[in-house]
């Protein structure tokens, strides 16, 4: 017969609808409205897998996100490990596999969609039972926002206040500040194969309110005793929710074990259902005040279960001198208010030695706790009676989860530990994925015998965010794949991808990195690129480069003091190389200072320093200069800039320039222009960081691409090939242009770069002028950029690659003396060459060092860090 | 050499954002509203009204409020700067010493005007509480992980200012945010 324990209708099944599903190798089924634990046990499976360090039989404990003990792997439709039997909501074609304490990660990547939203609300109630949905009906009027959230499905005949936004199936893990609140919804897991491909199977919602109310009820604890493990022994209540919410018998011969009045009803409940019940109460007397219609008393008073027989199923307890033949063990210890989202909030807990409970005692954010959360008709119940120690306790335990038992606290006590917080580390009591809900106090208790304390006194473990567990994906959400980051582009992106251009990211920047023909690799392709530059015209997209606009009145007063160098000398038409130092004295970017007019400026910054370098102006503007009439704008994406670069390029140039006078008598070096480039509005610099000759050429961003165009066509007689970062970053080593944040580190002054040129002599001071007057960065030893020549030729050294003085390394310590920041093979020098740190590398040149590679040392020779066109000669074309 | 060869930053999305329209029934409606002439105002208090006069409109003092005077509209973005969005003619000339500075930032981000279901749609990405601002307000914040300027542009419709190295990114991220509700 199938499903012999369904008893009845359950508010929440629905018989009209049958369900199929697999629970390892067997095939049940169950009803509409089920829980994959309310299936296992209609069907009269109690034990579902293996506990996690002991490898225990398990079985169901609870009815709720409570559960500490029923884990399930499920396998299909989407594999997902760890999942409480309790909380899946059973559909068609389920496939679930026992556990042991862990899942198993899929190997297939997850088809679903996974998204988040913001919510903003006057009012947020957390649980929709009666105390919630009082609060929410309270709350509704007109132009206040209600939200209802509750972590169950809708129950059958609940109706939803009016004025009210209910969210099912939504479990609110974390309450952080300023009453921001994080909510897991799970929209379409219950629906199994049958959900729609793009709703998004869970969503994080990010809610903002007003005032916050916690409806969120309690927890029912457990007891300890011997083997209090076994599957069979479940919670108390969550029996009678079976039995109520999905028609289901937990067990036709049950005994209760209880240590208060709450139990009695169930006992009753069951009773009604044909089950034989006896009650155990660990109370000696009677219970305090009957309700009517309840049978009078206990069976036993005073009760202990001191033994447990069976072991995948409880067969038999002892209490006391009886041995009673059960098939469950209904417990109950008391209940936990849930407050896990309180204390999130900041809330404090007092101990109530009525209720043997914590309850809330006021937090600073506005919250309210309300109903059975708040302790209201929580039964009287002292804390959790602990057996005498024996030598059972190692199997007496507190936290079904981690297999904490009460000998594994009172071995952490004897350690000489006294706060939970520093036992629940020792022990991992509490740091499953239940995080303690049914066990917290337990532990408590069990700590607080040990040491002669009270629960009261020891107190529980602060519950953390999320109240329980969340999937990786879902916290992803839509951030993954292209849109895991913002993927910046230029204009002339477009182009650079149908022209075959490899990408690299650049910061968030995608920059074409070399454009490889037919046939050619990336040395290929690299090597054809340097040679346009050095021989003939090559062009490269440098719109990444940071601009901003600085103006206002003192506008050259304020770069002074930002850059090493002096900028209120520039006159307007000119262009200035600059370095910028933090107040360490170190290298923080570098770039050029073009005046445009008397009280404006635009500089360029690095590509991936262009946020960095406005946020340091503006730190200083108005932190340190309010005084200073400076206005800094952004202007990166104002213009688009093609770099015009090599001995043919002023043809190119003066072909779409007509109106541009491009001699160098007209238009010397460092200087800039407005003009019209292609009939385009055009700003012209000749500027060059490849030590050829050079233009840079800026328009509107939204012309951009035609700008590209219009040059490529026009360099075409002279065959003009674009090149990307790689052959940028070639050229600009071979004249030993330093790249912040390659060839730096934080710890690299301009005058360790051999830009000492570029620090004024005059008095007046700049950002991390100090810095560079201490000691240790005038030191002599300091690692300077130098170049390396690897003896032989065609060897190519590794950036990053430490460099020694000698080979065979001596016995260690060896002295390290600095490492290779870029390598490269030159096609002009046609041979390798790198760029090193190396200490006191200026008084090495001309000396043989060492660099590892693969275990080898390579003979490199020092040199000067420029060594291509060393005097410059190349400039001007 | 007067042809007309600007490029917007999101002219390639035209298509997917007509699809959209049509998808939606109508009920959300995303399109570029590309080139909008755009003017980073920065100005002291004293020079607040030559600023003014520069620019042809009153500057709004409240925060996160917009100014509206004919096809301009001049937004809030802080206690010395604001963004003027529209009109056209020549970039005012500052002058020197003038208390008050001037960027013509045009290029630098592009406009989306989101229509219809607009709020709903940029909850997915933005934390700001868009059903509370009352008439006539600006924001500068995040949309997913973009940043933007929101703006009332017109009723039932809010125009997103972003940066044109971004935009793409951000279209990408607005259709995909809209896949449920044109489901």
């Amino acid at each position: 017969m199938s499903q012999p324990f369904r008893h009845g209708d359950g508010d929440r099944i629905d018989r009209t609808r049958p369900l199929t599903f697999r629970f390892g190798d067997r095939v049940l089924t169950g009803f509409g409205g089920d829980t994959l634990a309310s299936a296992l046990l209609a069907n009269g499976v109690h034990e579902v897998g293996r506990s996690v360090d002991l490898g225990r039989p398990r079985g169901i404990v609870a009815a709720g996100v409570e559960e500490p003990s029923a884990l399930v792997q499920i396998e299909a439709p989407f594999p997902e490990p760890m999942l409480t039997a309790t909380t899946v909501e059973l559909y068609d074609g389920l496939v679930a596999q026992p556990l042991a304490g862990r899942g198993l990660l899929s190997s297939e990547p997850d088809p679903a969609r996974y998204d988040a939203v913001w919510a903003h609300c006057e009012v947020l109630v957390v649980g929709a039972g009666p105390a919630g949905l009082a609060a929410a009906t309270d709350a509704a009027r007109p132009g206040q926002r209600v939200m209802l959230v509750d972590e169950r499905p809708p129950g059958p005949g609940e109706a939803t206040p009016a004025g009210v936004r209910r969210l099912s199936r939504t479990t609110v893990v974390g309450y952080y500040d300023d009453n921001f609140l994080v909510a897991i919804e799970r929209r379409t897991d219950h629906l199994g194969p049958a959900a729609p491909p793009n709703a998004a199977r869970q969503r994080v919602w990010r809610i903002r309110a007003g005032r916050v109310v916690l409806a969120t009820g309690a927890h029912e604890r457990s007891i300890p005793f011997p083997d209090n493990d076994r599957p069979g022994i479940m919670l108390a209540g969550a029996a009678l929710t079976y039995l109520r919410c999905y028609g289901v018998l937990v067990g036709r011969r049950a005994l209760v074990y209880t240590t208060n009045d709450s139990a009695y009803p169930v006992a009753d409940a069951l009773r009604s259902a044909g089950a034989e019940v006896v009650v155990a109460d660990t109370r000696l007397g009677s219970r305090g005040v009957p309700p009517a219609g309840n049978p009078p008393a206990a069976d036993l008073t005073g009760a202990r279960i001191t033994e447990v027989f069976g072991e995948q199923r409880v067969i038999c307890v002892r209490v006391g001198d009886r041995r009673l033949d059960v098939d469950v063990v209904l417990v109950s210890g008391g209940f936990n208010p849930v407050l896990h989202l309180y204390s999130q909030a900041g809330g404090r807990l007092r101990y109530d030695e009525d209720l043997g409970a914590l309850l809330p005692d006021g937090c600073r954010q506005r919250v309210d706790v309300v109903g059975t959360a708040a302790g209201e008709g929580l039964p009287r119940c002292g804390p959790p009676p602990l057996p005498e120690p024996s030598a059972a306790d190692s199997r007496t335990f507190v936290d079904l989860a981690r297999d904490v038992t009460i000998a594994d606290v009172r071995r952490a006590t004897s350690a000489g530990l006294r706060s939970v917080e520093h036992i629940k580390r020792y022990t991992t009591a509490g740091t499953a994925h239940d995080q303690g809900k049914t066990s917290g106090l337990l532990t408590s208790a069990a700590v607080a015998a040990a040491l002669g304390s009270s629960a009261a006194e020891v107190g529980v473990t602060t519950a953390r965010p999320p109240y329980v567990p969340v999937a990786f994906a879902t916290l992803a959400g839509r951030d993954r794949g292209d849109l895991f980051d913002p993927i910046r582009i230029t204009p002339m992106h477009g182009w650079h991808v149908a022209h075959g251009a490899t990408f690299e990211n650049v910061g968030q920047w995608k920059r074409a990195w070399y454009y490889p023909r037919e046939g050619e690799d990336m040395a290929a392709a690299v090597a054809r690129e340097c040679r346009a530059a050095r021989t003939g015209v090559a062009m490269m997209d440098v719109s990444t480069l940071g601009k901003i606009d600085v103006q206002g009145p003192d506008a050259a007063e304020f770069l002074d003091r930002l850059y090493t160098n002096l900028m209120s000398t520039l006159s307007v038409g000119t262009v200035r190389y600059g370095v910028m130092c933090g107040v360490d004295g170190m290298v923080l970017d570098d770039g050029t200072a073009a005046r445009l007019g008397p009280e404006r400026y635009l500089v360029t910054t690095t590509t991936g320093n262009a946020a960095l370098v406005l946020d340091w102006m503006e730190e200083w503007l108005q932190t340190e200069w309010p005084r200073l009439r400076v206005w800094c704008t952004s202007v990166t994406e104002q213009w688009a800039t093609v770099a015009l670069v090599g001995p043919a390029a002023r043809g190119v140039l003066a072909r779409v320039a007509p109106d541009l006078a491009v001699d160098t008598a007209s238009f010397p070096f460092m200087r800039w222009r407005d003009t019209t480039v292609a009939g385009l509005p055009a700003r012209v610099f000749r500027i060059s960081f490849s030590g050829e000759l050079a233009y840079e050429i800026n328009v509107a961003s939204w012309n951009g691409h035609a700008l590209w165009e219009e040059l490529v066509a026009a360099g075409a007689a002279d065959g003009i090939v674009p090149y990307g970062t790689e052959a940028m970053h070639v050229l600009r080593a071979e004249k030993g242009y330093p790249i912040v944040g390659q060839d730096t580190d934080g710890t690299v002054t301009p005058d360790d770069l051999g830009l000492g040129w570029a620090i004024r002599k005059s008095d007046k001071d700049f950002v991390g002028r100090r810095s560079l007057s201490r000691p240790d960065t005038a030191r002599p030893d300091r690692k300077q950029l130098v170049g390396l020549l690897p003896e032989d030729p065609a060897r190519h050294l590794v950036e990053g690659a430490h460099i020694v003085e000698r080979a065979p390394l001596g016995p260690p310590p060896v002295p390290y003396l600095g490492h290779v920041t870029s390598s490269y093979f030159s096609v002009a020098l046609d041979r390798t060459f790198a760029l090193a740190l190396v200490a006191s590398g200026r008084q090495r040149i001309g000396t043989r060092l060492f660099a590892t590679l693969d275990g080898e040392l390579i003979p490199v020779e020092v040199t000067g860090p420029v060594l291509y066109d060393p005097k410059g000669a190349r400039r001007d074309g | 050499m007067t042809a007309d060869r600007r490029r917007s930053p999101l002219g390639g999305f035209a298509t997917a954002f007509a699809r959209l329209d049509t998808g939606s029934g109508g009920r959300l409606r995303i399109a570029e509203r590309p080139y909008p002439r755009q003017l980073d105002v920065r100005a002291e208090p004293t020079a607040r009204a030559a600023a003014e006069a520069a620019v042809g409109m009153a500057l709004p003092s409240t925060p996160n409020r917009i100014n509206r005077s004919g096809d301009r509209t001049a937004l809030w973005l802080g206690p010395d700067e604001w963004l003027v969005v529209g009109g056209g003619g020549d970039v005012p000339a500052v002058p020197e010493s003038a208390g008050w500075g001037l960027v013509d930032v045009s290029a630098q981000r592009t406009a989306v005007v989101l229509s219809g279901t607009a709020v709903e749609l940029l909850a997915y990405g933005c934390a700001l509480d868009l059903d509370r601002m009352g008439p006539d307000w600006c924001a500068q914040t995040t949309l997913a992980r973009a940043g933007v300027i929101l703006w009332d542009s017109a009723t039932d419709e809010i125009c997103v200012l972003v940066r044109a190295s971004f935009a793409a990114y951000l279209a990408a991220w607005l259709l995909d945010a809209a896949t449920e509700l044109i489901g």
